[in-house]
């Protein structure tokens, strides 16, 4: 009777460790810059990157889901992207450190706009500004900016530090098996949400 | 004598409780122009004022932007033309939007769907501001465009924008255009956003701010005024005990009584008193004063009183000649002095009658004696006294009488260099069915001139052609429409479908275009560049007024009646004098002290380049009133 009592003890206490071990299996696991830095390293030496996107972009208070896909462009050393829609309608939207200039349409009806972000005001420009500054997949900057953190899944979880100057309540990134961000779900503090899938990757290194 | 101590305590203070001292600067126009001059003030296009920031960083004035947006409710702000975010034009930008089918044909509709689409890509970016995508949702054709580039050309201010200020880089300085939403006569809320909002290194200037440090100046001017009068009573009664003659003390409370009566009916016929007739006027019963001490200080009453009689109707002539002008303050002024000096006279004399002692004194030793010297003087200041009687040039600008600090004058100096706009001309139409056809044609004409214009026919058509723009935007639920459009474009852009598909649904708040109407009256503004654009506005259309037009209104009518006026009551003061005396000599004698008092004006004005401003005319009125007493 007592050998029973104490195996029945040692299997509750197994099944107790095991689930402890199991739940803690399944929290994310906080990042560090240096830890990043090695996931990221794809991009250190990158100069340019150009990829093509989907994206879908979900409102908060519509029903609808916004799609367009198209081509993207980063400059890394320029601090410039080129964000190319091609569905709904032709648009090259290129988003500099303090402009945005934006292109539409074609021929005789061709429009050219370029938009100071000085001039729209802080909180307008600050999720574009703050969008081209994380696409540039800096390690270093983007610990400083951000709570890093891996889920068990593989997803990269990033929560702005600074969440009032933030339009971007959480990021959620996964990488390919190469190293590349092959996804971006973008949750902003508005309630609005957007995903881009990112495919074919070109780079174009940085002479040493 | 004690009860009319007190007496005069009462009634003197009685008229200077605040609520019935104006300090409006309408007073200063005729009757048929002051409804120009306040009803400009009440359009709120007028109603821009600045925040200048010295030594600033941008930091600095990004904390003084945030406060005023924070608290513009409370602070009685409309704008604030700093580090705007897109939030603040949304209710603007979506009655334009929705005012659209009013103003352009709807296109077809693959067209429309094309925009729409376009509009879609633009939503479409990572990133974008909630904001910024409810203004495409509402419109999508982006007519906001044009409503910013009117705004621009309206607002012409040469400095370039730092981080959403306008800064000079020259001199470091943060200019923050501020719209109240208010207009300047309504002093009170000025002074409390004063006190609100205090910035260190900052000046505010313009319309409201100029209003308020008028008025703060005419009511510091009158406390000022009222010190110096009891410092100066307080010196002359030490001095009348020195010399032994305090009994002459009691010729002042009749003339303190007598002026605030005058008060009191002045408040009575006018509803209300000016602090500058108050400042003034009460200098002018003052006068009043001398008819006491020549009585106290005489031995033969009867000519006394008979002499004082006749420098009472000398001074009178003067003041109520006076009274015709147009201006209300000069009437206002001389009605008070007239009644004053009357009141103050009669109770004098009634005083001296009844209590013959009461106030009677030794006379005083003071007999100046003749000689070459003096009379050299006398003459020379006559000889100037009667060219500057012909030759004077008044200097009556009302701007003159505007108060600015130092630091407030060089800002505006700062903001005329970089505003690159001259004064502009304006003109004010009543509503009705031609208002929009006739600015129309207003606009075309000025667009063909190169003159810049503001008016409501920048943001609406006429009438028929809204209502042609209207027919074409058809109320066919937009079927064509449907059948090119996903269900989830249409979803996305109901907030602008809803309205092109029904158009000839109301009006929006047509809040882009509140600031050019004022009491169901609208306003429109040419803003030449030249003066060639500005002679040109004014030929062609004569009714356009100017602010400066309306500020040399003042001088300009006071000139002309000065000169009918000044010749007419030395005519008739000395017509009264030679009465008195019955002698041509003597009534010229009787003039001398005018005339060197006049002289001396004239040297001093000359040896210190000093104006002969409005404050030196009714400080002249003064002298022409005791001066001619001491005459006769």
């Amino acid at each position: 009777m007592q050998h029973l009592k104490a195996a029945f003890i040692f299997v509750i206490l197994i099944l107790l460790t095991g689930a402890a071990l199991g739940a803690r299996g399944a929290e994310d696991v906080r990042l560090s810059a240096e830890a990043l830095a090695e996931k990221l390293k794809q991009y250190e030496t990158i100069d340019s990157l150009e990829a093509t996107f989907k994206q879908s972009k979900r409102f908060k208070d519509l029903t609808i889901e916004l799609k367009s896909d198209g081509r993207i462009k980063l400059e890394r050393k320029k601090r410039i992207v080129v964000w190319e829609v091609l569905r709904p309608s032709p648009l090259k939207a290129t988003l500099l450190q303090d402009e945005l200039r934006l292109e539409s349409g074609e021929g005789a009806s061709r429009v050219e706009q370029t938009i100071k972000t000085a001039n729209v005001g802080k909180k307008a420009a600050s999720g574009l500004t703050m969008l081209v500054a994380w696409l540039e997949l800096d390690a270093v900057r983007l610990s400083k900016d951000y709570d890093v953190a891996r889920a068990a899944d593989g997803r990269f979880l990033f929560t702005p530090k600074a969440k009032q100057e933030n339009p971007f309540e959480r990021l959620e990134m996964w990488l390919d098996s190469k190293g590349f961000m092959s996804k971006l779900k973008v949750l902003e503090t508005s309630g609005d949400q957007f995903q881009i899938e990112f495919s074919a990757p070109k780079i174009t290194r940085a002479q040493k | 004598m004690k009860v009319l101590l007190i007496l005069a305590f009462f009634v003197f203070a009685a008229p200077a409780r605040a609520e019935v001292v104006s300090k409006a600067h309408d007073i200063f126009f005729p009757p048929q122009l002051r409804d120009t001059f306040v009803g400009y003030q009440n359009f709120p296009v007028f109603w821009w004022n600045f925040l200048v920031l010295e030594n600033q960083t941008l930091e600095a004035g990004s904390a003084v932007c945030e406060r005023l947006r924070a608290q513009a409710p409370e602070l009685g702000l409309a704008r604030v033309e700093c580090q705007q975010e897109l939030a603040d034009f949304r209710e603007v930008a979506a009655d334009w939007a929705f005012d659209l089918p009013r103003r352009a044909a709807r296109p077809p509709d693959a067209q429309l769907a094309a925009s729409l689409r376009s509009a879609l890509a633009k939503a479409s970016l990572p990133g974008v501001d909630r904001n910024a995508i409810e203004i495409l949702r509402t419109d999508p054709l982006e007519s906001w465009r044009e409503l910013e580039k009117i705004a621009s050309a309206r607002l012409p201010i040469k400095l370039g924008r730092t981080n959403g200020f306008f800064r000079d880089s020259a001199s470091g300085r943060i200019l923050i255009p501020v719209q109240m939403s208010f207009p300047p006569s309504e002093s009170s809320k000025t002074a409390t956003l004063r006190e609100s909002a205090r910035f260190e290194g900052g000046v505010w200037v313009g319309p409201h701010w100029a209003a308020l440090t008028n008025e703060e100046r005419v009511i510091k001017d009158l406390n000022s005024v009222s010190i110096v009068g009891i410092l100066v009573l307080a010196v002359f009664a030490v001095w009348l005990l020195a010399v032994k003659r305090t009994r002459l003390l009691y010729i002042v409370p009749p003339v303190l009584v007598a002026t605030g009566l005058a008060a009191l009916a002045t408040v009575a016929v006018f509803g209300s008193i000016h602090g500058v007739t108050l400042s003034l006027g009460t200098a002018i019963v003052g006068l009043a004063l001398d008819y006491g001490f020549h009585a106290a200080l005489a031995i033969e009453q009867a000519r006394v009183w008979r002499a004082n009689f006749f420098g009472l109707l000398t001074t009178l002539a003067g003041l109520l000649i006076l009274m015709c002008s147009e201006i209300p303050l000069l009437r206002q002024m001389m009605f008070f002095s007239s009644l004053g000096l009357v009141l103050a006279f009669t109770m004098l004399a009634l005083m001296f009658r009844l209590r013959p002692g009461l106030a009677s004194v030794r006379p005083l030793r003071l007999v100046p004696g003749a000689g070459a010297v003096r009379t050299g003087v006398a003459f020379a200041l006559g000889v100037a006294g009667l060219i500057a009687f012909v030759r004077i040039e008044p200097a009556l600008d009302l701007r003159r009488m505007e108060y600015q600090d130092e630091s407030t004058r060089e800002t505006i100096r700062w903001i005329a260099e970089n505003s690159g706009v001259r004064p502009p001309l304006f003109e004010v139409a009543p509503a009705g069915p031609e208002l929009l056809s006739s600015l129309s044609e207003r606009r075309a004409w000025s667009l063909s001139q190169g003159i810049s214009f503001e008016s409501v026919a920048n943001y609406l058509p006429p009438a028929d052609t809204q209502r042609a723009h209207l027919a074409s935007w058809r109320d066919d639920d937009c079927r064509p429409l449907r059948r090119l459009l996903s269900s989830e474009e249409w979803e996305f852009f109901s907030p602008f479908l809803d309205r092109a598909c029904n158009a000839g649904g109301g009006e929006s708040g047509e809040r882009y275009i509140h600031h050019l109407e004022s009491g169901g009256k609208w306003l429109s503004l040419w803003m030449p560049a030249t003066p060639e654009h500005e002679t040109l506005v004014r030929k062609t259309f004569p009714a356009t007024s100017s602010l400066r037009e309306i500020a040399d209104i003042f001088p300009n009518t006071l000139m002309s009646e000065l000169g009918w006026m000044a010749p007419l009551a030395s005519i008739l003061a000395a017509f009264i004098i030679y009465l008195h005396f019955r002698s041509i000599v003597l009534t010229a004698v009787a003039l001398i002290p005018f005339i060197c008092g006049l002289g001396l004006i004239a040297i001093m004005h000359w040896a210190f380049k000093l104006e002969f401003s409005f404050i030196t005319l009714v400080g002249t009125i003064m002298i022409f009133g005791f001066s001619i007493d001491y005459g006769i």
